[in-house]
């Protein structure tokens, strides 16, 4: 999978969002945003071909987590991503 | 998964003005009551958008203190002075430059129905909404009691 052109990750008052750059309209209503760790992953795999696997490295490289565990939540995020429409 | 995060205004509306700078327009919640009773705090929200020029009417936010943002409308133009108030207030008014009229409406969005400034809805509502100051307290509290 990859993260789709035009997405941009910003941060505004601490908090990290998604915003795209292609659309006229930016809907706070519903902005996505995500968390520290998904923030590393981001940056990690922006403009590359990726699997969960790799997502679930950058998790054990940053942070104290079996493999198991990391693949699990970087399913999870994985899914989130392509719900949100941030992956192809 | 869904959840709201709350952003100091400032800071927040700092990033906001950017955006519009970049070309974009923006949607964000209403908050708080001043332009009641068109927009209710937390249930609309406003489209705002990069300001080409303004008129008095027109509903636009400002920065009439450093880092402090309200959206009103402007109740007056007197050279490069902008007198505002809130629809919801029955007297209070903030000043400021042109310079300092930040954004204005690109449209409201009003029990989820969009509005827009140059529509008829909105054009009829401030027409009688202005002249209806000296009643405004009163049709506040009505409204207040009645309608929420």
């Amino acid at each position: 999978m990859r993260i789709k052109p035009g997405f941009e990750l910003r941060t505004i008052c601490g908090q990290h969002i998604v915003v795209s750059k292609g659309i006229e309209n930016i809907d706070f209503n519903r902005i996505i945003s995500l968390n520290d760790s998904a923030v590393s992953i981001w940056k990690a795999v922006e403009g590359t071909d990726f699997t969960p696997a790799d997502m679930a490295a950058v998790l054990r490289k940053e942070y104290e987590v079996d493999e198991a565990t990391a693949l699990a939540d970087a399913n999870e995020l994985a899914e989130a991503w392509k719900k949100a429409g941030l992956c192809e | 998964m869904s959840h709201s995060i709350e952003l100091p205004n400032d800071v927040f509306l700092q990033e906001v003005r950017r955006l519009l700078e970049e070309g974009h327009t923006a949607t964000l919640r209403v908050r708080g009551n001043s332009m009641r009773p068109f927009l209710e705090d937390r249930r609309d929200s406003i489209v705002l958008t990069a300001v080409t020029h303004v008129c008095v009417g027109d509903a636009v936010l400002a920065e009439t203190e450093p880092g402090h943002y309200v959206f009103h409308r402007i109740i007056s133009i007197d050279g490069d002075k902008v007198t505002l108030m809130g629809d919801g207030n029955v007297g209070r008014t903030e000043h400021c430059l042109h310079e300092n009229v930040v954004a204005n409406t690109h449209s409201f969005i009003r029990k989820g129905k969009t509005y827009s400034p140059e529509g008829s809805t909105w054009r009829r509502y401030s027409w009688w909404w202005t002249r209806l100051l000296p009643f405004r307290r009163y049709l506040l509290w009505i409204y207040r009691h009645f309608f929420i």
